[in-house]
């Protein structure tokens, strides 16, 4: 999957027009981005790409782009 | 020995009187409206044990609503089952107290299981086996729960999701041969087990001044250790990688499809969980019910409480095949296959 369809994804998923995601914003930053937010993100991910992602990894990493490079492993 | 098989005969539930709405959360928690905790967690209200009024409280209430439902006579219980984990004592156990409060035979077996969220299908599992073996005939098996009284007030991660209830099964030996309960499969991973946690007050960490010291998380939530924890991430990823594994491993030895399965009762955590489970699990939104948005995770009371909301909604008037999953706290899963057979 490319990583414009993954921002789409993430978009839809963490409930912000997509306009407002780019591969390098750092989603912990976004005002909206919350608890539910991590959930959203778990449960696209693994929807989409199969993969469990968990809560630590989310933290740890920073921008759209590197949720993208991790679960596209 | 005659073969002799567990059936499900009878379930009654006791919901406590207070009412938790998302009007009172929102006003202590200005960034969460009232909308907002209704579309997030798919919750509008849960119930609340009031201050002396014990998990077994709610348990005695739940077996006498069974009673009254005329199934089940108190006289012949012969086993009792209490699965809670905020029991009226450290000892003994509540289910003894019980067999005393509900003034049922002194030939009677009486224990407590302390499991969360799948409590209720162990115990079908433990009455399954005690009456398939010859040694009960007829289990009362109850699940009763009171996180509120675990959950600190500014804690909002867990106090939107959680409420107090109880539910009250019977579990009787029938001559019918054909097996209505089961088969089973079972999951443990004690490595979560800091993931879902009420950590001081017992053996591992007990309590001193240092455990009732309050701390705010990144999210503003206020808790000590003390109080249960959730970490709702982990949780929520333990759920998406072996709820869909236990209940492909459970068709796989009742040698069935999902397709041969009426309803798929889960655990009911929250809407959203259920949601994400219903379409990994490739299920109609039809066929996995979620029916807690009045009364919020209910813990080991959820699948029972399932239940009883479908019996009343007309969805078991016909013979049905359920899928039931409870998974969560330990880490624990269970997953079984129950015959359901309406009243003639």
């Amino acid at each position: 999957m490319s990583i414009e369809k993954f921002i789409e994804n993430f978009a839809e998923a963490v409930d912000v027009t997509p306009t407002e995601v780019t591969a390098d914003l750092k989603y912990k930053d976004h005002p909206q981005w919350d608890s539910m937010a991590v959930l959203s993100v778990i449960a696209m991910v693994d929807e989409y790409y199969s993969t469990v992602l968990t809560g630590e990894e989310i933290e740890t990493l920073e921008t759209v782009r590197d949720l993208y490079q991790h679960v596209s492993k | 020995m005659k073969n002799v098989s567990a059936r499900l005969k009878d379930i009654a539930v006791y919901l406590p009187e207070t009412v938790l709405g998302n009007d009172e959360l929102a006003n202590l928690y200005p960034e969460w409206p009232a909308e907002k905790i209704l579309e997030k967690t798919g919750i509008s209200e849960r119930r609340i044990a009031s201050e002396h009024q014990t998990a077994g409280d709610m348990a005695y209430e739940a077996a006498r609503n069974l009673f009254a439902q005329g199934e089940v006579a108190a006289q012949d219980v012969d086993f009792i089952i209490l699965c809670t984990q905020a029991p009226d004592y450290v000892l003994p156990t509540t289910a003894c107290v019980l067999q005393d409060r509900l003034g049922l035979s002194r030939q009677a077996g009486a224990l407590d299981i302390n499991l969360g969220c799948s409590g209720f299908v162990y115990g079908l599992s433990l009455a399954k086996g005690l009456i398939e073996t010859g040694a009960a005939r007829c289990v009362l098996l109850l699940t009763a729960d009171t996180y509120s009284k675990y959950i600190h007030p500014l804690d909002k991660s867990v106090r939107t999701l959680f409420g107090d209830a109880a539910a009250a099964t019977a579990v009787m030996a029938s001559e019918d041969a054909e097996e209505a309960i089961g088969p089973f499969v079972f999951g443990t991973d004690g490595a979560g087990a800091k993931n879902l946690i009420v950590e001081a007050g017992m053996y591992r960490v007990p309590k001193s001044c240092d455990t009732s010291i309050e701390k705010t998380d990144d999210s503003g939530n206020v808790r000590s250790r003390e109080n249960l924890y959730m970490n709702g991430a982990d949780v929520m990823a333990f759920s998406l990688k072996e709820v869909p594994k236990a209940a492909d491993a459970l068709l796989v030895k009742a040698e069935k499809t999902k397709e041969n399965i009426d309803f798929f009762v889960l655990h009911q955590a929250n809407k959203f969980m259920l949601q994400a489970l219903r379409k990994k699990l490739k299920i109609e939104e039809n066929k996995l019910p979620i029916l807690m948005n009045d009364i919020g995770n209910t813990v080991s009371s959820t699948i029972p409480l399932a239940l009883f909301k479908m019996r009343e909604h007309g969805m078991l008037t016909e013979r049905k095949k359920l899928m039931l999953i409870g998974f969560g706290v330990g880490y624990s899963w269970s997953a079984c296959l129950l015959n359901w057979q309406p009243k003639r």
